[in-house]
């Protein structure tokens, strides 16, 4: 667990330089220097008047499971979306910088945030849940090697 | 075996996961696997094609969707249902505006969108607040 600032929240009152033991507040590029940073010490974290530092977590939880009627027709919804999606950018590049082209980006990026979503309410919710372990596990046997490197680079970062 | 529609979406969803957990190797790979499973259509159809697509979700899809979420008490889908169900309406309403005003409905104006929920605003300048996820400006992108 070692802080990460979000500096559109940050009103620069450095009081993480004053309780910082290590110095890894005070940096040039308003990001916390992870290397310093002593993982779950939040003495920063406490002390920000702006509530502009937090926790970034390494380990997670395994997420509650899904009923699997929903989260089957979830991905159904989801692959529909992908489709208006597929349908909407090909729209958006026949009528290049139009007004309707615009649109159709438009519906194009609206619908891939809602395939998304459908996604991860299916149960994909992190990369660390058992459902993402198992779906890249069934996938691991690829005929591509670059696309079964991947998976193989995925399953050895995420056990 | 998922399809790669579902695939693709799931892996782009894990790209921004990873990269909110700021882990940028992770992220990378889900990004390199949606883009493997994003595959083109030859046949863009018109808005009137869209529009059908989305009408079939509104008609049925959601209503009896979100009514099985809720007697089961998934909330979570259920979140994502009502949020989508209020997303995909304004959809259908700006396909229907321009199909009847045509390229005036966008001329002199922006076109933003929600990066949280997807809602489509257009206007001169991002909502202060998104309508339906009640996600802040910030969140906002604009589409060229």
């Amino acid at each position: 667990m070692y802080a990460s600032r979000n500096i559109r929240l940050c009103t620069k009152d450095c009081l993480c330089l004053f309780v910082c033991p290590t110095g890894a507040t005070d940096t040039e590029n308003g990001q916390i220097d992870k290397a310093r940073c002593i993982s779950g010490c939040r003495a920063c974290v406490d002390a920000c008047p702006s509530h502009a530092i937090f926790l970034v977590a390494e380990e997670y939880p395994e997420p509650v499971p899904r009923d699997p009627e929903i989260a089957e027709r979830l991905l159904e919804l989801c692959a529909q979306k992908v489709a208006q999606q597929e349908s909407a950018s090909a729209l958006s590049t026949e009528l290049k910088k139009t007004g309707g082209g615009r649109l159709a980006r438009a519906l194009a990026r609206s619908a891939r945030i809602l395939a998304e979503d459908c996604a991860r309410e299916s149960g994909y919710l992190t990369p660390q849940c058992s459902k993402t372990a198992k779906l890249i596990a069934e996938h691991s046997g690829q005929d591509d090697p670059a696309v079964k490197e991947l998976y193989g680079r995925l399953k050895r970062l995420l056990s | 075996m998922m399809n790669d529609r579902c695939l693709s979406a799931v892996f782009s969803n894990l790209t921004k996961a990873a990269a909110l957990q700021q882990n940028e190797e992770i992220s990378s790979l889900f990004d390199q696997l949606a883009q493997h499973y994003t595959h083109d259509t030859a046949d863009a159809g018109g808005f009137d094609t869209l529009q059908k697509l989305i009408g079939e979700d509104l008609r049925s899809t959601y209503a009896s969707l979100a009514a099985a979420a809720g007697e089961k008490h998934e909330r979570g889908p259920l979140r994502a249902l009502t949020w989508g169900e209020k997303v995909t309406k304004i959809q259908k309403s700006l396909i229907s505006r321009y199909e009847r005003t045509g390229e005036s409905l966008l001329e002199d104006t922006e076109v933003f969108i929600c990066e949280a929920c997807g809602f489509i605003s257009i206007g001169k300048a991002k909502p202060k607040l998104c309508p339906i996820c009640k996600a802040p400006e910030s969140r906002f992108s604009q589409v060229e």
